[in-house]
């Protein structure tokens, strides 16, 4: 395999080589010594501004101590005891990250004893990890949707901010939530190793993804009126109900 | 020896002759530059992961430097054999081999100091052309350990790369101008002699002896002692520089 990659590394720096020697034909009669010096000089400009456009302009700089990464599959552990949580319980998690706070006024809807409200997650293939609680409880009058992500970082950077809240609609008796697609697209600058050239202590990693899937998870937490009937329309096993009247 | 026209010592002319060539050369820097830019374009292009599903999907895509050295490398490798190539005495001061070899050297030299000044501004360029073009731009926690110190090491080590590299190509350059047919003769027979030492160890059955490129790049490149790096570094430039001055010592120049 190493001789392999290195015979394409020879083949490729003949190409670069030849590709290089065409162009110099091209530069070598067109430009003056003068025109020459003067590109290079603003080159070297632009080359020596740019650490103080990166210290002064630019907020880069990672902090890996500041960024909180949560354990993995950490929404299931909440899930495991979920009739002794509370929603001010999740709101002070420091793994948890509220993402969206919805209120949908009880009178918006049209339902009656025959027509229960119905409380549906529209896409039924969720393939990444949620779950729907529905709190019954005293304490409000109109319906509250709270939605939680799980802290997730993709290379020491946290990408929770990022995730897009799920939007949830009323249509007739019908409570549904759409999941919109999240689409991060991040780009990671790596340092060369030569930094690291003398540090014993620094293990270098090179470029390496290393998301975790575990790390993604959500929590829609749905309060609802103690006197207003429901029922749950959708894969049972995302779903848990707590009774608090 | 001294020139009688110009009354000048060698070292004087050498000197003398380094800074013709720099002006000659100038064209050197704009080549650095294209190699630089394409140098950008891979780095910027180094390697995309993706992975998700209906409701997410997350792509990472990294901006690594290291092409931009290796094609920095590739700059000093041309420069190198265009120098020991460039053996006229046409337009330079009273030249002997001496001089010329020195001025080729010093030549060199500076050109490994301002790639590795490059390369050292080069990082903090990419993060500026990132955030330019690109939305969602991410140091990699490592950045968070990399101090002034770091950037000084990152200076030293690169532009000694440079160094060895382009004495290489310049060694290999003047045995080319020296041997010309015969050093394509004599670099194949070197090679299928290597090839056949090469059999013949793993015949015998020596493991420790091996020759393969990783343990070579490595040699330099994970010596993680700064002092035994550096004597290593320093005596196979030496060395480079020996081979060289033999190869030029009494080398005839067609005019």
């Amino acid at each position: 395999m190493v001789a392999f990659s290195f015979f394409f590394l020879i083949i490729n720096l003949i190409i670069i080589v030849a590709l290089f020697k065409l162009i110099s034909r091209f530069i070598r009669p067109r430009f003056s010594r003068g025109v020459a010096f003067k590109v290079f000089l603003a080159y070297s400009v632009v080359l020596l501004l740019s650490p103080l456009i990166v210290a002064f302009a630019l907020d880069l700089s990672p902090d890996p101590d500041e960024v909180v990464e949560a354990p993995e599959f950490y929404y299931g552990r909440v899930l495991e005891d979920y009739e002794n949580r509370t929603l001010e319980g999740l709101k002070e998690d420091e793994y948890l990250l509220l993402t969206d706070e919805t209120l949908i006024p009880a009178d918006v809807m049209e339902f009656s004893d025959e027509q229960p409200l119905r409380i549906s997650t529209r896409h039924q293939q969720n393939d990444y990890a949620f779950h729907v609680i529905v709190e019954v409880t005293d304490q409000v009058e109109d319906i509250v949707v709270t939605q939680f992500h799980q802290r997730a970082t993709l290379n020491d950077v946290e990408i929770t901010d990022q995730m897009v809240p799920w939007r949830w609609t009323v249509t007739g008796n019908r409570l549904q939530a759409e999941i919109p697609q999240t689409e991060i697209n991040m780009y990671v600058v790596f340092p060369v190793r030569h930094y690291f050239h003398f540090d014993r202590g620094h293990t270098f990693r090179g470029n390496q993804f290393h998301t975790m899937f575990p790390d993604i998870g959500s929590i829609q937490w749905i309060q609802i009126p103690g006197d207003l009937s429901f029922e749950y329309s959708g894969d049972p096993e995302f779903f848990k109900l707590i009774e608090r009247r | 020896m001294n020139s009688t026209i110009h009354n000048a010592g060698s070292m004087e002319i050498a000197l003398k002759q380094t800074r013709d060539k720099i002006i000659n050369n100038t064209n050197a820097f704009l080549y650095l530059i294209l190699m630089q830019l394409i140098g950008y374009f891979f780095s910027f292009n180094a390697g995309m992961n993706g992975s998700g599903s209906n409701e997410l999907f997350i792509a990472l895509r990294t901006i690594n430097p290291l092409p931009l050295h290796i094609l920095t490398i590739l700059w000093i490798l041309v420069m190198g054999l265009n120098l020991a190539g460039e053996k006229s005495r046409e337009y330079y001061m009273v030249s002997n081999n001496f001089t010329a070899y020195f001025s080729d050297i010093a030549l060199i030299e500076i050109f490994s100091v301002i790639g590795g000044l490059t390369l050292m501004f080069a990082g903090p360029f990419l993060q500026v052309l990132g955030s330019i073009f690109f939305e969602n731009v991410q140091l990699d926690s490592a950045f968070a350990d990399v101090g002034l110190l770091n950037h000084l090491v990152l200076f030293l080590t690169s532009t000694l790369y440079l160094l060895i590299f382009g004495t290489l190509a310049y060694a290999f350059g003047i045995f080319r101008m020296r041997f010309k047919a015969r050093f394509i003769l004599g670099s194949i027979g070197t090679v299928v002699l290597l090839i056949l030492a090469s059999i013949f160890a793993a015949r015998i059955g020596t493991p420790t002896l091996s020759f393969d490129p990783e343990s070579l790049i490595g040699f330099y490149y994970y010596e993680q002692r700064p002092l035994m790096w550096l004597l290593k570094v320093i005596f196979t430039v030496a060395g480079l520089y020996g081979i060289s001055y033999l190869g030029i010592r009494n080398l005839e120049v067609n005019d």
